[in-house]
């Protein structure tokens, strides 16, 4: 879990969490400002239906005062409605808040003028009856019974006086037109000798028009107070401390909203520099596969392709042919110039091998091994792979590369294969060429059974390894014969394997093959402690085989060397034959092991001499006691004039250096006279014994 | 087409009339639970609402007079009289505010009034709903009613109003009259005209022909005044307030006698004259209150749909 958490890193969710949280907060700001805007629409709603039914009373109100009779219902109902809407308003606890501390205070003002307004208009409601029934008395019923007083102008015309004055007021809506009613009432009730009916009616006119004066200015004023109440003011100062306060309400909304807004573009360019971060390290990461790739499919140094891209490309190849170039020796080239040389000339290699006459072939280049280029020609025969083989290894050979002024020239084996595996097979050619230092190209088919040899190899490998658990290595032993006496002067121990079948093969058969194992070392030193323990019974001298190059071979040198230590007293009748016929790289450990084996009273010779790279100037180098002349020279001395100088000269040459002189290969009577008379001392050959698993069963012909 | 426009002209045009007269005829029908009422109706009956269980409210609003008390003062609880003669339970919901003097702003507010007086029923809210849990007639009918265990007080009172609100007295022949469906004999229209024309129209109007303001007893003409009487001087104590009360409804009027707080009157024609002696300050001829009487006679409506 915390590698899953590791491997995702912390910006995603840091991403997530600005993210969720601008969200939330959205939600937050979008339920908050809708409490805000459904409590806003609601106040304001309380407002508009007080201000409207407060507007609607006082019309009622002026209308009830006007009419002679109106459905009071209408004022008791609409103050009603008022009080509803006030207490709806005072219990809203949106007002209740601090923030609107105001208009709360605004609200409880407005209810004391509500009650105030409720208290004038009761009054008004209980004066209105009397001052409208008084009106309607004086101005009408009174005025239609007037006529009783038709009699009395005096009366008459202060009934109608009054009734006149009464109405003007009444019309004007003005107290001040009436004057003393009072007084001008005053003589009616001094009346006397009048009807019953005459006195009713001014017991009742006279009742009215005292509460006319009596109250008709109060009520002007009653009306009046209720037509100029301050409620509308007092709404006004409500709605406007409410919007004030609302506005302060919708400015922190503001206010929420930029930092929202803030919040949400932080987050936003937090996740657009995640997605650009991401991109890039994607990118990079893709430069670097890229990269990579061209790496794994490329060699580094010469830009050519790889050997792995070889081998992703071989199944894609329509019939290719591939040319397998190697540099002969390049190793000296490098070990001698260094490495940047041999990489430069390396480089240049590869520039080189890109030859435009191979475009048709739609042509791929590869690196394949340290001094190794191949190159893919597809569609090709095999005769023009091979003309274009010889044209890459003249251009390159042909080629003059410099390092640091000096020319260096390189040989190069080119193998041209175009049978699957075009690689392997490749290199079975490029060996059996180099091995054979032909011309430098050769064509792989299957006709050379290279690939039988190999499995071959493979077999005598198992056969030897069986041969080495068995304890079948054995050596047999040749007897060396004094030409002159006929008389064994000492025997040359050879390596035998012993076959499970029980036959018996020699060195031939199986050294070459050994030597690319493990078990060559094994072998020698198998084949070194058997002679020393055969040699045990006998005073005689005999000799082993050892190759130049395993000299170099240190573990080698010091496993002989424990041996000699070990066989002192035999060690002295030791002779060592170094095989000369191979190539000697490093003289100095040859004569350093001479040095240290003649310590021990070892005598050394060189073996199959005439041959190969048969020198004399080493043998003057090296501490030399016996030179053994190869086989094929001694089996041509008679009937080959040319052979017998040749063997003739080498003879002269060891005879004047002090060598003890060995020929090989003597199988007659004719070809030891030629022998001795040239002074050679010792011979071997079948003629005095064929090699035999002990030294007593050497057959030894004497020559009488 | 035509037919339609005539319609809605008339209709304009006749509810224009309508809105002319002062006074408006009671609707029809009244929406109310009907199981609330139901249960209200009975606890209206029921004696066990008092303390000595000897007073229902039904006992003073009595459905056989007017849905008031034949009375002068009721009698509460031990025998108990009042100072106020009972007004009328129908159509109180029309009233402005309830009580004589107008102490109750609603009929909730009003109903516990009489069951808390010493003088009527004289009960605790508690007692109420104790008598009613120990009952399980009335236990099982409030669940039915409202969904809970055991009768709680606001129930009881809720019950109670919701039946009050039922009672409804409408199709009077005034109202009929109002909306077209009859006419009036020529005495009850000239009544009604000389209610108008004395002035008893600045007080009784609206749906309730009063119950929609307050007024002073003797206006005009100074009127007894008992300091023990209930008017609205007894609450705010002002003295322009003394004889003060609510102007009383005069449907049904009729029908409950006797007539004023006091129970002054006990005739219509006693009460008409001696109202507009004081309050309108005319002296009635004999044919002007013989004839508002006629009117009078015709605001007595059908009995409430929830009592028949």
């Amino acid at each position: 879990m915390s590698a899953l958490l590791r491997q995702i890193g912390w910006k995603p969710f840091l991403a997530l969490a600005a993210g969720v949280g601008s969200f939330s907060l959205l939600l937050y700001f979008y339920l908050s400002q809708r409490h805000v805007e459904y409590n806003f629409r609601e106040v304001r709603g309380h407002f508009h239906t007080i201000d409207r039914n407060y507007h609607r009373l006082n019309y009622e109100i002026l209308r009830s005062s006007l009419f002679a009779y109106s459905n009071q219902d209408e004022i008791t109902g609409d103050l009603d409605t008022l009080k509803h809407e006030f207490e709806a308003l005072r219990k809203n606890a949106f007002l209740r808040r601090d923030a609107y501390r105001q208009s709360y205070r605004s609200l409880v003002r407005l209810g004391e003028a509500l009650n105030r307004y409720e208290t004038t208009i009761g009054d008004f409601m209980m004066l209105n009856a009397g001052i409208k029934n008084s009106f309607v008395y004086i101005t009408s019923l009174s005025a239609q019974k007037v006529k009783l007083f038709e009699d009395d102008p005096v009366t008459y015309a202060r009934i109608l006086s009054i009734i006149a004055e009464v109405s003007q007021a009444r019309i004007l809506f003005d107290a001040t037109f009436l004057g003393d009613l009072n007084e001008e009432v005053e003589p009616l009730g001094y009346l006397s000798g009048i009807s019953k009916e005459q006195a009713a009616l001014i017991r009742s006119f006279m009742l009215h028009v005292h509460y006319i004066a009596a109250n008709y200015p109060g009520f002007v004023k009653n009306v009046n107070r209720i037509e100029t109440f301050d409620l509308d003011r007092r709404i006004v100062e409500l709605e406007t401390n409410f919007l004030d306060e609302a506005k302060r309400d919708y400015e922190m909304l503001d206010r929420f909203v930029v930092i929202l807004a803030a919040l949400f573009l932080t987050a936003l360019i937090l996740v657009i520099g995640l997605l650009i971060h991401a991109g890039r390290e994607n990118r990079r990461l893709r430069e670097l596969e890229g990269e990579l790739r061209h790496a794994i499919s490329h060699d580094q140094l010469t830009g050519l392709l790889s050997r792995s891209r070889f081998e992703q490309l071989q199944a894609e190849f329509e019939s290719p042919c591939l040319l397998l170039l190697n540099l002969d020796r390049f190793k000296h080239v490098n070990d001698f110039y260094g490495s940047a040389a041999g990489n430069a000339i390396l480089k240049e290699i590869g520039l080189l091998i890109r030859q435009p006459v191979l475009e048709p072939y739609r042509p791929h280049y590869f690196r394949l091994g340290g001094d190794e280029f191949g190159v893919v020609l597809q569609g090709i025969d095999a005769e023009r792979a091979r003309q274009m083989a010889v044209m890459l290894k003249k251009s390159i050979e042909g080629y003059t590369f410099f390092v640091d002024d000096i020319e260096v020239y390189l040989t190069v084996s080119v193998a041209v294969n175009g049978v699957a595996p075009l690689l392997e097979n490749a290199d079975l050619i490029l060996k059996y060429d180099k091995a054979r230092h032909s011309e430098g190209v050769l064509v792989f088919s299957e006709a050379l059974h290279l690939k039988e040899q190999a499995a071959r190899n493979i077999a005598t490998a198992h056969e030897l390894k069986r041969a080495i658990d068995r304890d079948a290595i054995v050596p047999w032993f040749q007897p060396i014969v004094g030409l002159r006496s006929g008389e064994v002067a000492k025997y040359e121990a050879l390596v035998r394997m012993v076959g499970s079948d029980g036959a018996v093969s020699g060195p031939a058969a199986f050294l070459e093959t050994a030597k690319q194992t493990p078990y060559y070392r094994r072998i020698t030193a198998v084949m070194v402690q058997k002679v020393f323990e055969a040699m045990a019974g006998y005073d005689t001298r005999f000799s082993i085989n050892l190759g130049m190059r395993d000299l170099a071979d240190e573990k080698m040198v010091s496993m002989l060397l424990s041996l000699l230590e070990t066989y002192k007293e035999r060690a002295g009748r030791l002779d060592i034959e170094l095989l000369e016929s191979e190539e000697l790289d490093d003289l100095e450990s040859v004569k350093d092991f001479i040095k240290r084996v003649k310590a021990y009273g070892c005598r050394v010779a060189i073996d199959d001499f005439g041959v190969g790279y048969s020198n004399f100037a080493y043998l003057l180098e090296l501490d030399i006691d016996i030179l053994k002349i190869d086989g094929s020279l001694v089996s041509k001395v008679v009937g080959d004039e040319m052979t017998k100088h040749t063997v003739k000269t080498i003879v002269r040459f060891a005879k004047q250096l002090g060598f003890e002189i060995v020929a090989e290969f003597v199988e007659d009577e004719a070809t030891i006279a030629v022998l001795e008379t040239m002074g050679v001392e010792y011979g071997q050959g079948y003629y005095y014994g064929h090699p035999a698993p002990s030294p007593e069963g050497v057959t030894c012909i004497s020559r009488s | 087409m035509k037919y339609w426009f005539a319609a809605i002209v008339l209709s304009a045009f006749s509810s224009l009339a309508l809105g002319q007269e002062p006074i408006e005829p009671l609707p029809r029908h009244v929406a109310y639970d009907p199981a609330k009422a139901a249960l209200g109706k009975k606890l209206f009956s029921e004696t066990l609402l008092s303390s000595d269980k000897t007073v229902a409210c039904a006992t003073c609003h009595s459905f056989n007079y007017g849905g008031a008390d034949p009375r002068p003062v009721s009698i509460g609880v031990g025998g108990k009289t009042g100072n106020v003669q009972s007004p009328t339970v129908y159509n109180a919901r029309y009233n402005f505010k309830q009580f004589w003097n107008g102490r109750a702003e609603s009929l909730t507010e009003q109903a516990s009034g009489p069951i808390h007086n010493p003088v009527e029923m004289g009960m605790e809210s508690a007692t109420v709903t104790q008598r009613l849990n120990a009952d399980p007639a009335y236990v099982n009918a409030f669940a039915a009613v409202y969904g809970e265990e055991g009768v709680t007080y606001d129930q009881v009172i809720d019950a109670i109003v919701e039946f009050e609100k039922a009672l409804v007295t409408p199709d009077s022949p005034f109202d009929r009259f109002l909306r077209g469906e009859m006419s009036l004999s020529p005495l009850e229209q000239e009544g009604y005209k000389r209610f108008k024309a004395y002035g008893c129209i600045t007080c009784h109007n609206g749906v309730n022909i009063g119950g929609n303001s307050f007024q002073k007893m003797g206006l005009f003409v100074p009127y007894e005044h008992d300091e023990a009487a209930p008017d609205l001087h007894a609450i705010t104590n002002k003295r322009s307030h003394m004889n003060v009360y609510k102007v009383p409804t005069l449907r049904n009027i009729a029908l409950t006698a006797p007539y004023f707080h006091d129970a002054s009157s006990k005739t219509l024609t006693d009460a008409v004259q001696k109202m507009s002696y004081h309050n309108l300050g005319v002296e009635l001829s004999d044919k002007d209150v013989k004839a508002i009487v006629a009117f009078l006679k015709t605001l007595t409506g059908e009995r409430p749909e929830v009592l028949r």
